[in-house]
């Protein structure tokens, strides 16, 4: 899933990604997710 | 370019044997688990991949084995893949021009294992025998992707990093990969960004000292002194350099024209 923050976001970056991986790991605890730069590499 | 790697930590167990390969990588990531900076462990490939496992039977079960079953079987294979992969058909319009028409079911429709054993499998458009008349489908896994490098099956970790330099990390991932112990024989363990990432860094603190070593002969040609030009190479000068570059900016220059109350006493007594 490809994520575009807005301008205006009050969070970014690190601080972010690391709110997001303590709440969907508590919503969904079988799953496992990561956080990719969503770069021309990783669409090659 | 991140160097083909998504993430700036990537560990790859390299050899012959990828089940070798994936009891050693495993042993890494344990290891590489317990540094609480590293984020978004995982393979970079899966490895059980959930698969139909179909196996066709020499003998089918079901009417048509009272007429050379097993030979028919055999067309099971190619009609299998019809379904996902569609009937390709050419069509002309005119002459000249043509196009390719490709017909398939939505994988989507295809969800259950039933449905795949539900497939009708002989070539003449008969609704029987089935494919689970001919084969049995079972749940399976494989690998996702099996990467190679030089020949040889690749299996690696990929990790994320937070609150920590890359630089600094890296001695930590070093020593879990000690921790791991050594590597079996015909087996290597290879970091992907790390040696890169480094020899970038080395590269430009050569071309710095490079930089300040033919700069320092002209600033000694400019001030006609040695100590002069070492001076405004070192790092006090920069840093004095800077605070009054901090000084001239607004904010500081109005805090500047104050005089200290040692100074005005001094200016009174001179008045």
């Amino acid at each position: 899933m490809k994520v575009a923050l807005k301008p205006t976001a009050p969070i970014r970056g690190e601080e972010l990604f690391e709110q997001l991986r303590t709440e969907l790991l508590k919503a969904l605890p079988s799953c496992q997710f990561t956080f990719e730069a969503g770069d021309i590499v990783s669409r090659l | 370019m991140s160097f083909g790697s998504p993430t700036p930590v990537e560990v790859a167990v390299q050899g012959t044997n990828m089940a070798a390969n994936r009891v050693y990588a495993q042993t890494i990531r344990g290891e590489l688990a317990k540094i609480p900076e590293l984020r978004d462990l995982r393979l970079a490939r899966p490895l059980d991949y959930p698969t139909l496992d179909i196996t066709i039977r020499s003998r089918p079960r079901g009417p048509i084995r009272s007429h050379s079953g097993g030979r028919r079987a055999l067309h099971s294979r190619g009609h299998l893949l019809q379904p996902f992969h569609g009937t390709e058909l050419l069509a002309r319009s005119g002459e000249r021009n043509g196009f390719q028409i490709q017909v398939e079911i939505p994988q989507d429709r295809i969800q259950p294992a039933d449905d795949v054993r539900n497939i009708p499998v002989m070539k003449d458009g008969r609704s029987r025998p089935l494919l689970g008349d001919v084969a049995s489908v079972a749940n399976g896994t494989a690998p996702g992707m099996v990467e190679r490098y030089n020949m040889q099956r690749v299996v690696s970790y990929t990790a994320n990093v937070h609150g920590e330099p890359l630089g600094r990390l890296a001695e930590k991932v070093r020593e879990a990969l000690k921790r791991a112990g050594e590597s079996p024989r015909g087996m290597t363990v290879g970091l992907r960004q790390i040696p890169v990432f480094e020899e970038t860094f080395r590269g430009l603190r050569t071309g710095l000292l490079l930089s300040m070593a033919a700069i320092f002969p002209l600033l000694a040609a400019n001030f006609q002194s040695f100590r002069l030009s070492a001076l405004s190479c070192s790092r006090r000068q920069l840093l004095s350099e800077r605070q009054s570059a901090n000084a001239g900016s607004p904010r500081r220059r109005s805090r500047g024209r104050r005089e200290s109350p040692r100074l005005r006493k001094a200016g009174a007594n001179r008045r």
